[in-house]
């Protein structure tokens, strides 16, 4: 009798044991991954701040050595006083019109217009629209998106990402770009016949980074398919 | 020799004895000191806790002042045990049993303790209250669902299902646990432990006591919790 008393109590002691370190071991584990998920996140602000640094310092130089340029010859060309000269003035016309043009493409690359007003897929048609010289193009996009600001916007980042990915590093002569929205979210799929890559070589670039961050923060989720020589497949889904 | 052995094993016996009611009398201060912050579950705890005080001092009231009998007070102990750790149960394990159904519970539970009481006193006399024909399954039946409520407990702890006052929670089960598996053995024989002398069953009665004993301890430390949680929370 007394040891089915220990017995039991044992048992009991082994039950609360048990618990208590099975308890405090998932614990370190919840607090090891909060860390990791903080450092994340810090190394994604840190990401996006240099980012945001880099379009800042492309933004003053193209201010700097195209906007201002222009206008000093501009300037120059106004201080010599022969503004009835149809030669010159033809000059200051052509870079008048270099000036806004300047002007538009910053403008357009600072925020795409055409994402407000007519939404995601009219932005994607008239990004695409000047690659058609360089590359054939294939674009399609599929479902009924209705016009969200915040969310199109990154949308909108995330594949003028792959794009240009493609046109710096892929030496790719065709792109297929699908979007294709449905009950089960959003689907972007981009594939190039270019030269390909190593996956694991530059999965710390800063362009994969933007785009990581980028699908992090719509909560979505991405892959990319590659070999060298075999073109690149990315699938992201929303 | 034996005689001054079993003198001492009674005594040791009775200091854990009042040493478990002296750790219960703190727990009862130390949670009715903090009632307003005790959440709906741990308050039914803590009644529970008083109502074993009062239950303890009418038995030594009745074993020490008035030299009878205490043993009708274990039919009482255990039917409050059942009903208020099944509240506790209730409300810390989030059992889906709808107030209307606990209480069509309780009301059965006392019905069925009235019946029991009157068909006793009216068919088979009262000398059927006595030790010699006392009997206590009942005991055994409570307190092999509240070691299966305890044990549930801690799987849900471990499977992270547990998420309010945790801790505080934690240690109450810990002490119920402890006490009532090493109580379930000793209640299985309680009715052949009462008709068997003392100095034979004076171990197994110690062990209660100091089942007893610590019991009450982790449950002063799971108060202690509370108290400290407050503080920490505590604005300023």
């Amino acid at each position: 009798m007394i040891v089915g008393v220990l017995l039991m109590t044992g048992l009991g002691f082994t039950i609360i044991l048990v618990t208590k370190i099975s308890s405090e071991r998932v614990l370190r584990e919840q607090q090891k991954l909060t860390t990791l998920q903080l450092n994340h996140q810090k190394e994604i602000l840190r990401h996006s701040l240099n980012v945001q640094e880099q379009e800042r310092e492309r933004i003053s130089g193209e201010l700097h050595d195209g906007l201002a340029s222009k206008l000093h010859v501009v300037r120059l060309l106004l201080a010599t006083g022969q503004s009835s000269d149809p030669a010159q003035q033809q000059q200051i016309k052509g870079l008048v019109d270099d000036v806004l043009n300047l002007t538009r493409g910053i403008s357009r690359e600072l925020y795409p217009p055409l994402l407000e007003e007519m939404g995601l897929s009219s932005a994607l048609q008239d990004f695409l629209l000047p690659l058609h010289r360089h590359m054939t193009i294939e674009f399609s996009f599929r479902g009924e998106l209705t016009i969200d600001k915040n969310r199109d916007v990154h949308l909108f980042r995330i594949v003028q990402e792959l794009v240009q990915n493609v046109l710096k590093h892929a030496g790719a002569t065709c792109i297929k770009l699908a979007v294709r929205t449905s009950v089960n979210g959003i689907f972007i799929c981009l594939a190039d016949n270019g030269r390909g890559f190593n996956l694991e070589a530059v999965q710390k670039s800063a362009g994969m980074k933007n785009l990581a961050s980028r699908v992090q923060l719509l909560n979505g989720k991405y892959k990319i398919k590659t070999r060298p020589g075999m073109g690149t497949r990315c699938l992201v889904k929303i | 020799m034996h005689n001054i052995l079993a003198v001492t094993w009674r005594q040791t016996t009775e200091g854990f004895a009042f040493g478990a009611v002296g750790m219960l009398l703190v727990a009862v201060l130390l949670g009715g000191t903090q009632y307003r912050r005790l959440s709906s579950g741990v308050r039914f705890f803590w009644f529970y806790l008083v109502m074993v005080l009062i239950i303890e001092v009418l038995a030594k009231y009745h074993h020490y002042i008035l030299d009878t009998s205490n043993m009708y007070l274990l039919h009482i102990y255990t039917f409050f045990e059942f009903v208020l750790l099944m509240l506790f149960f209730r409300e810390t394990l989030e059992l889906r049993v709808s107030w209307r159904r606990t209480l069509l519970g309780i009301t059965f539970s006392i019905g069925i303790v009235l019946v029991l009481y009157s068909a006793n006193i009216l068919f088979w006399h009262n000398e059927k209250l006595l030790p010699q024909h006392f009997q206590l399954y009942s005991k055994i039946i409570t307190n092999f669902f509240i070691l299966f409520f305890s044990v549930l407990f801690f799987v849900r702890f471990i499977s992270g299902r547990i998420k309010k006052e945790s801790r505080v929670l934690f240690w109450i089960y810990a002490g119920i646990l402890t006490y009532f598996s090493g109580s379930f053995v000793i209640f299985m024989a309680i009715n052949q432990l009462i008709r068997m002398p003392l100095k034979e069953s004076i171990v197994l009665w110690l062990l209660n006591a100091v089942l007893a004993f610590v019991f009450y301890g982790i449950v002063n430390t799971a108060f202690l919790i509370q108290r400290q949680n407050w503080k920490r929370l505590r604005p300023g």
